[in-house]
């Protein structure tokens, strides 16, 4: 028996004096070693498995892990099959960051959750791929047996449209400077409450910190970075030339226009976080449409290294996350993954740095709770004050 | 990572599931499926299941992952 739920969590301990944050303890209990599991495993099966065994964003996973194997044998996916890759991240993407919009967000305001929107938003994108690849295959290296049905996409996305625009728009005309602050005042969906409680309490500001966006990395670098990191303590702790990064959509998203804005006027704090995610689950939805006119029929040529190294580089809902494998006589003997909630949740990362030094007001968790939930975990938290 | 919990007593909109000998109470309220004692799910956000896995799935993913989960250091540290 672990104690603990297997899947781990982040807990998070609050230490207040005066009623200022001057403390924060994290213990992250994510079983980071769990990709030993691969090691010995076919390198043809890993990205099926890796989908399955790491299944909070499967479809990035299941990505990664493919391009990580394309790129042990320098064989890249036709961009047919990146295409419809990406038609699949995006839909994960819209799935997460929705779900924050319409589960998480009305539950931070004392609001009962969105579950029925919710449930829509999982029938029309969980299961994405099987409109792409009926078979299944999405995952496998060198691409599947590519078949769209443009019909039942459009069909999905037009589902998605309509819960967007009933249970996280409402109606906004966008989410730069007035717009953003007349859509809030008007309060049709909790997302536009949520923005109208920070900007009442003051708190658009709050969890700013000095972590910066995490910049494209080098892939020669990083490999060797991972390659090196022969402890674990790389991908536990993450940091880049000795600076600590948040990554997510407002790494993303930061020269948009809207978010820009909320930068300019309150530093990256949850007000910028929460426009990031709506900037960008406006631009993913738009991309999907526009990946729709673009998607054809193809066969991928199936291709798994017999040895090599390779890495893999994706834009996950949650942030950046990497995968690298190294392959011998046909069998993964390492694999790696370092995903964005190590880099969030380092222990003086994006988390800890935007709560020292805060006012912890009437309720300091639920403050806190304000950032994580921006910050957006992998696995459940727990938070304490004390 | 979600791991596949087993179903060992359903209550209304929650249930009991089982993971490694761990027990804990979840919200239903998200499926869009069914559910019976036995079912495994998956749990995300550490008390909402999400979705049904299939057993013989489930039951090659806790093999797997039986022999990792519960090992290594959690990382602690204080700002």
């Amino acid at each position: 028996m672990t104690g603990w739920a297997a899947e781990g969590s982040i807990d998070i301990e609050l230490i207040l004096t005066t009623g200022m944050i001057t403390e924060v303890r994290i213990t992250n209990r994510r079983p980071l070693g769990a990709t030993a599991v691969l090691a010995g495993r076919p390198a043809a099966e890993v990205p099926e498995l890796v989908s399955r065994l790491f299944s909070v964003c499967r479809i990035a996973q299941g990505i990664a892990a493919a391009r990580a194997m394309e790129a042990a044998c320098g064989k890249p996916a036709d961009a047919a099959q990146e295409t419809a890759r990406q038609v699949l991240l995006l839909g994960e993407t819209v799935l997460e960051h929705a779900t924050r919009a319409v589960f998480d967000w009305p539950m931070l305001l004392g609001e009962a959750p969105a579950a029925g929107e919710v449930k829509a938003l999982r029938g029309a994108l969980t299961n994405l791929h099987r409109v792409l690849y009926p078979d299944g295959d999405w995952m496998c290296p060198g691409g599947g047996r590519l078949a769209p049905d443009l019909q039942a996409l459009a069909e999905r996305l037009a589902t998605v449209g309509a819960v967007l625009d009933r249970a996280v728009f409402g109606g906004a005309s966008g989410f730069d400077g007035p717009e953003r602050d007349d859509w809030a005042r008007q309060g049709r969906t909790a997302a536009a409450r949520l923005f109208a409680r920070l900007a009442a309490g003051g708190l658009e500001g709050f969890g700013a910190s000095e972590a910066a966006p995490l910049p494209v990395l080098s892939a020669p670098a990083l490999n060797a970075r991972m390659a090196a990191d022969r402890d674990g303590s790389f991908l536990a702790l993450p940091e880049w030339t000795g600076t600590v990064h948040h990554t997510g959509p407002l790494a993303r998203q930061a020269d948009s226009r809207a978010v820009a804005r909320a930068l300019a006027e309150h530093g990256c704090g949850v007000l910028a976080h929460g426009t990031a995610r709506l900037v960008e689950l406006v631009l993913s939805l738009r991309e999907m449409r526009d990946f729709c006119g673009t998607l054809c029929e193809h066969d991928g040529v199936p291709t798994a290294p017999a040895e090599g190294c390779g890495l893999a580089i994706v834009e996950a809902a949650r942030g950046r996350l990497v995968h690298r494998a190294e392959v011998q006589e046909g069998n993964v003997t390492r694999y790696q993954i370092l995903a964005p909630t190590e880099w969030n949740f380092r222990p003086d990362g994006a988390l800890a740095r935007g709560l020292i030094g805060r006012p912890g007001g009437d309720d300091p968790a639920w403050r806190a709770r304000l950032l994580v939930t921006a910050l957006d975990p992998c696995v459940a938290f727990s938070l304490r004050v004390s | 990572m979600a791991i596949p919990s087993r179903i060992v007593a359903i209550d209304g909109d929650s249930a009991t599931v089982e993971c490694f000998g761990v027990r804990r109470v979840v919200s239903l309220m998200l499926m869009t499926e069914p559910v019976a004692l036995g079912d495994y799910l998956l749990i995300q956000s550490g008390s909402f299941a999400m979705e049904k896995v299939e057993p013989k799935a489930a039951l090659e993913a806790l093999e797997y992952l039986g022999t990792v989960v519960g090992q290594g250091e959690p990382v602690t540290g204080t700002a």
